[in-house]
């Protein structure tokens, strides 16, 4: 969350009220791709499926310039680089 | 190398050529086979990500073939097949040391605080600390997807937010973190609700294992509808998209002992 999204009101009485928790994260330690690594090797998550559009670096100017608007379905990836 | 440059904050990138990257001594110089297009690297071409020094490549989800390897490397050769985590830790610091590499006090990360991946090679530094080998049926492209936004849900889902068996997971915003997380969700055994504004992307997210859907353009009160399909409230309430109206509307979906996870 960047830009004018970074400070959103957070409903503090809820949090308190239900005990809630408001946790972060920030991508995952190198020593921690194991255990994911592992399900996708078994079939249990299967990240080749979110892979969307494969454009080349010619094109990737142009696509940074669009992202700030909705993507389609799934994860572009820049596969060209000639 | 050819490699996507800004010079400006917010004005066209170019493809240009630059010089190769040279490897640090306890880093390595990766071939770029994949790298992947993520919201983040728009906030950090609009200027909205402080670090960041012009004239930039940018680029965090990178996948790709080690070609040259520092003196002090000895977990990586050239040839390796690898990607990396956008947060890079130095493996010195408390936040390092506790296992919490994610969170370095000196974290680099390539395309914001130093050229990135869009490009034909890209170096990384501490090497041995933070690169991951690719299993040799993983696909590039693949690989490249997970560097952010998939192993951003997994750590939220998963060491974060906990998330057992049978429980209810709502995830508001169906982009590559939403996705990603209600994957990740299913296969960890809880039941999760897709929330976004496409009839499209809720129809994919059932295809990958959300048990139920919310048009937040046409439901009228998105919080009622979660408690009303959960019977009282989800466990875990992750935000995928980021934007102010997700975490007002998101928190008070939760049950009693829920955990609130966001991301981004």
């Amino acid at each position: 969350m960047l830009g004018e999204h970074a400070r959103p009101q957070v409903p503090m009485d809820k949090v308190i009220a239900f005990e809630l928790e408001i946790l972060g994260s920030h991508g995952m330690q190198a020593y921690r791709y194991s255990a994911m690594m592992e399900m996708i090797r078994t079939g249990k998550l299967k990240p080749e499926l979110l892979v969307g559009k494969r454009i080349s670096l010619e094109d990737a100017p142009a696509a940074l310039m669009a992202m700030g608007g909705f993507e389609g379905i799934g994860i572009g990836v820049v596969t060209r680089f000639q | 190398m050819k490699a996507v440059v800004f010079e400006k904050f917010g004005e066209a990138p170019t493809i240009q050529t630059v010089p190769d990257p040279k490897p640090a001594a306890d880093g390595v110089v990766i071939k770029v086979e994949a790298t992947g297009l993520c919201r983040s690297d728009w906030h950090g071409w609009m200027g909205h990500d402080e670090g960041i020094t012009l004239p930039h490549v940018p680029g965090h989800e990178l996948a790709g073939v080690v070609v040259a390897a520092g003196k002090q490397v000895s977990r990586w050769k050239a040839g390796d097949r690898v990607t990396v985590p956008f947060a890079v830790g130095c493996g010195r610091c408390f936040e390092c040391n506790s296992g919490n590499h994610q969170v370095c006090e000196h974290q680099s990360q390539p395309g914001f605080t130093g050229w990135g991946s869009f490009a034909e090679y890209v170096g990384i530094e501490h090497a041995d600390t933070n690169l991951v080998r690719l299993p040799d049926e993983m696909e590039f492209a693949t690989a490249a997807s997970l560097g952010c936004r998939f192993v951003t849900s997994f750590r939220a889902i998963v060491d974060q937010g906990r998330v057992t068996p049978g429980e209810w997971v709502a995830v508001h915003g169906c982009g590559g973190v939403g996705l990603s997380a209600i994957m990740i969700a299913s296969a960890m055994g809880a039941n999760v609700i897709a929330i976004d504004l496409t009839d499209e992307k809720l129809e994919f997210a059932k295809k990958i294992g959300a048990v139920a859907t919310i048009n937040a353009s046409t439901t009228p009160n998105v919080v009622k509808a979660v408690k009303q399909i959960t019977n009282g409230g989800a466990h875990m309430s992750m935000d995928a998209l980021g934007h102010p109206t997700t975490v007002s509307t998101r928190s008070p979906t939760c049950a009693g002992a829920g955990a609130t996870s966001r991301s981004d």
